[in-house]
């Protein structure tokens, strides 16, 4: 045996690109055919585009009142009725969309970023530090979650961001354990044993041989996160502790039409199938990419 | 053929019985649930609504705002004002069954004034009573320190009712209030069932009602139910659904859906309950006198009463309205109007302009930008503090509306922890109530303005003490005036009571002469034929 380091490494990374090319292939193949999954996808492409386009599609400015036409039933001017204060609801939820997918986006960069780095160190360094690391995630699971966020989010004070913080600094642990699992199992992997061998940094097997070989669980289950974060989020401000007024979050919106349910049914109604409708995307869109990623799951083979 | 006969009787029989039976009972829905029925330990509305049917204090109100003896005889002030002697009404039994005497009531008054918060007026830290004889079995006689022209207003409140002497010193303090409760009401309370329901029975020794009411006692219905239905949307459900036979606690947003209902029956009158914003005097933008007239004059109060109370609130222009005693008039000539154009000019010489064109002006580098604060759990004073945001939009003003329940938002007011609140306050006697609100005791606490004068403080203290009535009224409109003009607090709304009754419980045609359908006609007049 008279193989360089070099050509022996070039091996190695040759040996990886193939196996991703094969696996974007059948991830493709897989996926088309689901058609939960294309119809997730489609909807959350429909709720991205609303909340971009919003000022193009709403008719009226989704916070000015108007007090002649309170609580107006769906009509050919507004879609979607008013609300409490005269507003439009059709431009309300239109612009909503826009706080949604923020708070979800937003929670899901800040558990994606906290849980990675803790789950890679404590999964590839092991030892004290991993035993500190998840130990700490045992202790914050201990906590009801919900009553964490809430007295993160009173602490804090109401508003977008502090949110997106609260549900944020709930929802990291899982995402550490998941991937410090994937980790465990990724280290001791025979092409991290040969590059090691090879004198591969602890930087450079985490960022071109591990990190790649993660992202189809991280990305399942950032699909699946988002849909709990919008939950979440719903949840805070229908508390009153989200999104103030009178910015037009979806929660807050159920939270005002509460009181005018059994007569005003649209205030309270259409923001709620609006959260169904985008949780139930993401959660198609979640199993679809799990099967198609993550071929021993899926139920189709 | 026989069978079916005799069957149709029985079915008959049975259902005239089930009938019967339902007769003899009212359910109320109640918005909230009692912290507790202890008269000597709540300052909350429901629980004071609620307790008042079951104990009684020695004086009550009538129609007309007087005070008139409720469970004595006669009364008689020695002529210095400083000696009140009480003749109670013999005979009148207490639910164990024991007779009312004097012991009974000095006990029931030195309790009070240990015990009970509100207790400010009589008690003889303030001024007032500082001793109670008892001469004779029905005779009490109260030693005030100084004169005290109130002391009858407050002796009517039921905050200081009458329970009997051996039950006090021989009950576990925690069962006051709680399981037990003995007093001189119609009704006497069985059982409470913690989240659920409150079950209080007919007392059938009550027979000493004032002339007032028709029907000196004992109450018609035999039962009356008070449920705990804390959510609006289920309360309307459970009254459309007949479950509940009636209710003070539906939101304005309700009232012509209600009144559209058939078997319903609506009703609504002017209270003494007051929403006001309030602006607080530690704040550096806010306490120039200028911002606060140009954010009163911002301030549309009729789109607020419209669209927050339904049309069911009125406008109002003095921190004290006409339902409360004590009310001045000329408020209404010098209430700030809505004129939203001397805003923006009193905030361009004062300097603020928009000069980035975002729509909020600005002063060296700083933006416009000021906090309110009210409740979010309830849907007028939320939607109240989203129509001043937007109001204040249109000159200007950014406002960051921050709502949070009841306890938060008032924790915040105490401390001043805030720029601008929209805030509430019941009462139907405006000496006490001023006093509350805007006398320099209050700063830190509920003097939300965090704001007062010694012109102020010495004219609430001329309204609570001179002997003249004149003089108290002059110095009581001094206050109104003063409270007004300083811009410190802008009175909103005055909301109103919302009556609904299923249409088969009779006796509500009485019980709304009296302009705040007290608990006792309640308690009385309502039952099912």
């Amino acid at each position: 045996m008279s193989v360089s380091k070099k050509e022996a490494k070039q091996q190695v990374e040759i040996e990886v690109a193939e196996k991703e090319v094969i696996a974007s292939g059948q991830f493709w193949r897989i996926f088309k055919r689901n058609k939960l999954a294309i119809i997730g996808a489609l909807i959350i492409i429909g709720v991205v585009l609303i909340a971009i386009f919003a000022p193009v599609i709403a008719p009226y400015d989704p916070t000015v009142q108007d007090y002649d036409n309170l609580l107006q039933p769906p009509s050919l001017d507004h879609p979607f009725g008013t609300d409490d204060l005269g507003r439009d609801l059709f431009s309300r939820v239109a612009y909503g969309a826009r706080y949604t997918l923020l708070v979800g986006i937003g929670v899901v960069v800040i558990v994606a970023v906290v849980g990675s780095v803790l789950g890679f160190v404590a999964g590839y360094y092991g030892g004290k530090i991993d035993s500190l690391i998840m130990r700490f995630v045992d202790i914050m699971l201990a906590i009801p979650a919900l009553v964490l966020a809430l007295a993160i989010a009173g602490a804090l004070g109401g508003g977008l961001w502090n949110v997106i913080i609260a549900i944020g600094a709930v929802g990291w642990t899982q995402f550490t354990r998941i991937v410090r699992a994937e980790v465990l199992k990724l280290r001791e992997s025979e092409y991290i044993t040969a590059a090691r061998a090879l004198g591969a940094s602890d930087f450079k097997i985490i960022a071109h041989h591990i990190a790649p070989n993660m992202m189809a669980p991280v990305i399942v289950y950032i699909t699946l996160y988002v849909p709990s974060a919008i939950l979440w989020a719903a949840s805070l401000s229908f508390l009153g502790l989200g999104v103030q007024p009178p910015y037009p979050e979806w929660g807050a919106l159920i939270a005002n039409g509460r009181a005018y349910i059994s007569f005003a049914w649209w205030i309270a109604t259409i923001p709620g199938l609006a959260i169904m409708l985008t949780v139930l995307g993401f959660n198609f869109l979640g199993d679809g990419l799990r099967d198609a990623l993550d071929p021993r799951m899926a139920r189709d083979l | 053929m026989k069978k079916t006969i005799v069957f149709l009787l029985i079915f008959l029989v049975v259902l005239s019985f089930s009938a019967a039976a339902d007769n003899g009972k009212i359910i109320v829905g109640i918005g909230e649930e009692p912290d507790t029925l202890d008269p000597n330990q709540t300052t909350r509305f429901h629980s004071y609504m609620i307790l008042s049917h079951v104990v009684e204090p020695l004086f009550t109100l009538d129609k007309d705002y007087n005070v008139i003896p409720l469970l004595l005889e006669s009364y008689d002030w020695s002529d210095d004002g400083l000696k009140m002697t009480v003749n109670l009404k013999q005979g009148i039994k207490f639910h164990n069954g024991a007779e009312l005497t004097a012991v009974d009531v000095k006990a029931s008054y030195e309790r009070y004034f240990a015990m009970s918060p509100l207790a400010n007026y009589l008690p003889a830290k303030n001024g007032g009573i500082y001793q109670i004889d008892t001469p004779d079995k029905y005779t009490v006689v109260f030693h005030f320190k100084t004169a005290k022209p109130l002391a009858l207003y407050h002796m009517a409140d039921a905050h200081v009712s009458i329970m009997p002497e051996e039950w006090l010193s021989n009950t576990e303090a925690e069962k006051i209030g709680r399981t037990e409760l003995i007093g001189t009401g119609p009704l006497q309370l069985d059982e409470w069932v913690s989240g659920d329901r409150i079950v209080m029975s007919r007392f059938d020794d009550y027979n000493h009602a004032p002339d007032f009411i028709s029907n000196p006692g004992p109450a018609k219905s035999a039962q009356m139910i008070f449920r705990v239905v804390p959510e609006d949307a289920t309360m309307m459900a459970e009254l459309m659904a007949g479950n509940v036979d009636f209710t003070f606690d539906v939101p304005p947003s309700s009232v012509k859906v209600l009144e559209s209902k058939p078997d319903l029956r609506v009703e609504t009158a002017p209270t003494y309950s007051v929403q006001y914003l309030a602006m607080n005097m530690q704040k550096s933008v806010i306490k120039d006198k200028d911002m606060r007239l140009a954010v009163a004059h911002a301030v549309n109060k009729e789109q607020i009463a419209k669209a927050a109370w339904f049309g069911v609130g009125k406008k109002i222009d003095g921190l004290i309205n006409k339902a409360t005693i004590g009310y001045w008039p000329g408020v209404k000539n010098i209430a700030y109007q809505y004129d939203p154009e001397i805003s923006k000019q009193i905030l361009s010489d004062l300097g603020w302009e928009d000069n980035d064109g975002d729509g909020i002006r600005e002063k060296d580098g700083q933006k416009l930008e000021l906090t309110l604060i009210t409740f979010s759990n309830i849907d007028q004073w939320r939607k109240a503090g989203e129509i001043v945001q937007a109001q204040l939009a249109k000159i200007g003003i950014k406002i960051n509306l921050e709502t949070a329940e009841v306890g938060a938002t008032y924790d915040r007011a105490e401390t001043g922890d805030y720029d601008i609140g929209i805030f509430r306050n019941t009462w139907w006697l405006g000496q006490p109530y001023l006093r509350f609100l805007v006398h320099s005791s209050g700063i830190g606490s509920s003097n939300y303005g965090q704001w007062s004068t010694p012109e102020l403080d010495k004219n609430i203290e001329i309204a609570g003490s001179s002997m003249s009535l004149a003089e108290r009224t002059e110095a009581l409109n001094e206050v109104q005036k003063t409270v007004v003009e300083s811009g410190v607090w802008v009175p909103l709304v005055s909301n109103s009571n919302i009556f609904v009754a299923k249409d088969d419980v009779v006796g509500v045609d009485e019980m709304l002469t009296h302009p705040w359908w007290p608990p006792l006609m309640r308690a009385l007049l309502l039952h099912k034929e």
